[in-house]
């Protein structure tokens, strides 16, 4: 049993990572049927910039913090700019092989001028340590963005469901021509969804960062692939179900290889897309109610 | 004394791409009035008010509303000016709840108690509403989702509100109600324009009307005399 | 009788052209240039394979390398050389797989086959799941295969890949299956099988209306392009000599979606001249990447450059021409029409 809640705590953290990855993406996902593989890269440049802030430069965390945001938001906004804004309308497929494309350029990008090596990420002190419960160890860490991601998440259920700019978000995710009709302005509403999302990629890219203690270019092609699942799971353009399937597939991952013969570990990825595969068979819709027509 | 209309359109030719739907099509609403647009399907009626909140593709004329041109103006900025719109096919958001669905039609409203007392106002009007608040709004019939749409275009306290067949699909104990509905909003101040086919029910109400066909006008005139016009009496032989 | 022996004539002809073309490459052109023209005919029978999928019947695919994976595998066992596979200790294959060695004929049938088979498994997907959340499917499918493949070392080695291939493949191979494939899907593009794949691809609601058996002409569609799709990665590992699991991830599979969407999606000509652009920018412009002087400057070593040039070449394209450089049409449109005749 304890070897259970054990295997549960550790999936906590990247959890917690993979639920605020999921919530940004189910945002733009659900807005403009954009599914975002370069959503990736926003959440990597945002660990990078922090990187670069406090283990290169040596400034505080907060500048850490601050750089994070600043650099996710500008890239995703960027990229929203060059690659999604002259293709919005084309179809689903065309904006995917747009996202793909400029994943691949940002990622690439990224590997020339940095290299595809680990990077240490520096850490301030009073996140490292442990708690011991019985024979379960649980990193402070875990717990701190845990909370973190919970504070998040309940903030952003909050706007999504209780605001006008939420109420607005929804109503462009199901039909934009009614939504204009009502007087919203559907293209700043959208770059609104794009800003609160590379926010969030920003804070998921610092959270990896503590988790694991490194940053490397490459870091956003798993998580990217999770947060899109956890999406479809939740209910597309549902911040709550994006949440709660992000943390159902880190769980259930830790859980699936904890339960293999060890040289099987390495089939940790295909837990997320068998349950992909149940859910479109059995409740395409998604697990909570999705938010498009 | 001559008064500005609320609003105008003069000579408009619109479609979708390079169709063209109405041809020359001029039309003018009074403050206060309710003007009906008549004809039967797919005649370029329901164009007409798409054409007014710029939804499709303007070729030549100019609309105007209040002697400012609004011909090419963004649709969320022509919802600024006052005008509301209920749209065929109810056009309610079905992944929100009722409430949510009113909320958003107060969208451009500041302050929160004028978008409370509205909703309460809305809420006396269509008391069954109020029951389905907090359910979504695709598990309401037909005819509450009509009443939906028409509480959501008053949330947001219109100068001028677009009706599109409020009356299509109804049952007729509906139709009536729908119809003492749009006289009391009209009661109040707000001006109509009514696309309808219920001819009965449109010159009912309206204070003046036009005809259309193969988008073009071909006869308008105040209601009063329209219902006695032998082409009208023709077209809606038996229904009227 | 004299008609006939015309048209037989004239194929004598065109064969003969290019065999004679073929023979006059292979000298003429040396190593770079040669492995650059075999790299160029790979990419169009691949490119070519994928275009049926996602541009005639309108599924779009980027799990591909699922495919060529099985094939390369399958075909790899049986053309390493005994020695080798004997000699890895991973490796638990049966005893007649090690100890035989065929040439490519026969490993490009079986591997096929082999892919032909994984191809048609995709079909279970296309029945249920409709445009994106299709392409979505065959990303999972994709990287499920690549996990796989270096989960099960006792079959595949893991990661550490297969190497010491014989270099079996050459100008007569690379060119003569691409110039059947080309040949094979142009009339197919004006048979009723063709007809029907892109009518499928148009409206799948409207071809069932029209008495078009879905579920039949999808596994021909899927066939049809995982064989070739399978022979076109044996191929190519052939050539490269060596194979491992993350030999054809996204990044490759996506280089292949480059190819049929700068081409155009419909069109048969169009995947040729998008696979000539796409060779040509990441195969000359590769070196380019380590870094050299030029005027003077020592320009920097620049990785990844040629991805991140395709990666923008690909944006705008979309953006500019999204129905590709030929859309659905052909060149040599009346020439075309007058061989069918």
């Amino acid at each position: 049993m304890s070897y259970f809640i054990q295997q549960v705590l550790n999936a906590l953290g990247w959890g917690s990572v993979i639920a605020l990855l999921a919530a940004g993406y189910t945002m733009t996902f659900g807005i403009i049927g954009l599914v975002n593989f370069a959503y990736g890269e926003v959440f990597m440049i945002g660990a990078f910039a922090a990187y670069f802030a406090v283990t290169v430069f040596n400034l505080p965390f907060w500048v850490g913090i601050l750089a994070s945001l600043i650099g996710a938001i500008v890239i995703g906004l960027a990229i929203e700019r060059i690659a999604f804004k002259p293709v919005r309308g084309s179809g689903m497929i065309t904006l995917f092989i747009t996202s793909l494309g400029a994943s691949i350029i940002v990622k690439n990008l990224s590997i020339m001028l940095f290299d595809d090596s680990l990077k240490n990420f520096k850490v301030p002190n009073f996140y490292s340590g442990v708690y011991l419960l019985g024979d379960i160890i649980v990193f402070k860490k875990s717990i701190l963005i845990f909370l973190i991601t919970i504070t998040l998440g309940i903030m952003l259920v909050y706007l999504v469901k209780n605001t006008k700019l939420g109420i607005a978000m929804r109503g462009i995710s199901y039909d934009s021509k009614i939504s204009e009709t009502l007087g919203v302005n559907t293209e700043r509403i959208i770059i609104i969804t794009f800003i609160i999302a590379s926010f969030l990629g920003g804070i998921a890219g610092i959270l990896w960062g503590m988790l694991f203690g490194s940053v490397k270019a490459s870091m956003g092609a798993i998580p990217v692939v999770d947060a899109f699942i956890a999406s479809v799971i939740g209910g597309v353009g549902n911040v709550f179900g994006a949440i709660v399937s992000g943390y159902i597939l880190a769980i259930g991952s830790s859980l699936f290889i904890a339960y293999l013969p060890s040289e099987l570990v390495g089939l940790k990825p295909l837990f997320v897309w068998v349950v992909f595969f149940i859910i479109l068979i059995f409740k395409p819709s998604g697990l909570f109610r999705a938010n498009i027509k | 004394m001559s008064i500005i209309p609320l609003l105008e359109l003069n000579n408009v030719v619109a479609g979708y791409g390079k169709k063209d739907i109405i041809n020359k099509i001029s039309i003018r609403i009074n403050q206060g009035g309710i003007v009906t647009l008549l004809g039967s399907n797919a005649v370029g009626k329901s164009t007409i008010l798409k054409t007014i909140l710029s939804q499709t593709c303007l070729k030549s004329g100019e609309i105007k509303y209040n002697g400012i041109d609004i011909s090419n103006l963004a649709t969320y900025k022509i919802a600024r000016l006052g005008i509301s719109v209920v749209f065929e096919g109810r056009g309610i958001f079905a992944n929100l709840t009722t409430k949510e669905n009113l909320l958003a039609g107060a969208y451009l409203l500041k302050s929160k108690r004028e978008v409370e007392k509205n909703l309460n106002r809305v809420y006396s009007v269509f008391p069954i509403l109020k029951e389905r608040a907090n359910q979504l709004a695709e598990s309401l019939s037909g005819g509450e989702q009509e009443m939906l749409v028409i509480g959501r275009s008053l949330m947001s306290k219109p100068n001028l509100i677009l009706l599109d067949e409020p009356s299509l699909g109804l049952a007729p104990k509906l139709v009536e109600l729908v119809g003492k509905i749009i006289k009391e909003i009209n009661n109040e101040g707000i001006s109509i324009l009514l696309v309808e086919q219920n001819a009965k029910l449109a010159l009912g109400i309206s204070d003046y009307g036009y005809l259309i066909r193969k988008g073009e006008v071909v006869l308008e005139g105040n209601c009063k005399d329209l219902i006695k016009n032998e082409k009208i009496k023709e077209i809606y032989l038996g229904i009227m | 009788m004299k008609f006939e022996k015309k048209i037989i004539g004239k194929y004598i002809l065109v064969i003969g052209l290019f065999f004679l073309t073929f023979y006059l490459l292979e000298k003429i052109l040396s190593g770079f240039w040669l492995t650059l023209f075999l790299l160029f005919g790979i990419n169009v029978i691949l490119a070519i394979s994928l275009n049926i999928i996602n541009g005639w019947i309108g599924f779009f695919s980027i799990g591909h390398g699922g495919i060529m994976l099985v094939g390369a595998y399958v075909a790899a066992f049986l053309t390493l050389p005994t020695s080798f596979k004997k000699g890895i200790i991973n490796l638990h294959l049966p005893a007649f797989i090690l100890n035989i060695q065929i040439p490519l004929l026969p490993a490009l049938l079986i591997g096929g086959i082999f892919g032909t088979i994984t191809g048609i498994i995709l079909v279970l997907p296309a029945i249920r799941l409709r445009g994106f959340y299709f392409c979505a499917g065959t990303l999972g499918f994709n990287i499920i295969m690549t996990t796989l493949a270096e989960n099960l070392p006792n079959i595949t080695n893991g990661a550490m890949g297969l190497r010491g291939f014989p270099a079996y493949t050459n100008i007569w191979w690379v060119w003569g299956i691409a110039i059947f494939l080309i040949y094979i899907t142009l009339m197919l593009k004006k048979s009723y099988i063709g007809r029907a794949f892109i009518s499928i691809g148009k409206d799948q609601c409207l071809a069932e209306h029209m008495g078009i058996n879905l579920l039949k002409y999808k596994i021909y569609a899927f066939g049809i392009s995982a064989f070739f799709t399978s022979i076109g990665a044996i191929l190519w590992v052939h050539l490269i000599l060596n194979l491992f699991p993350a030999a054809f991830s996204l990044t490759f599979v996506f280089t292949v979606v480059t190819m049929i969407v700068i081409g155009g999606m419909g069109s048969v000509s169009g995947s040729i001249i998008g696979a000539a652009i796409v060779t040509l920018f990441t195969d000359t412009l590769a070196p380019l990447e380590e870094g050299f002087s030029f005027l003077g400057f020592q320009v920097p070593q620049a990785l990844g450059l040629t991805t991140i040039l395709l990666g923008i070449l690909l944006i705008v394209v979309l953006i500019k021409k999204p129905e590709g450089i030929m859309g659905e049409r052909e060149i040599f449109h009346k020439l075309f029409k007058e061989k069918i005749n």
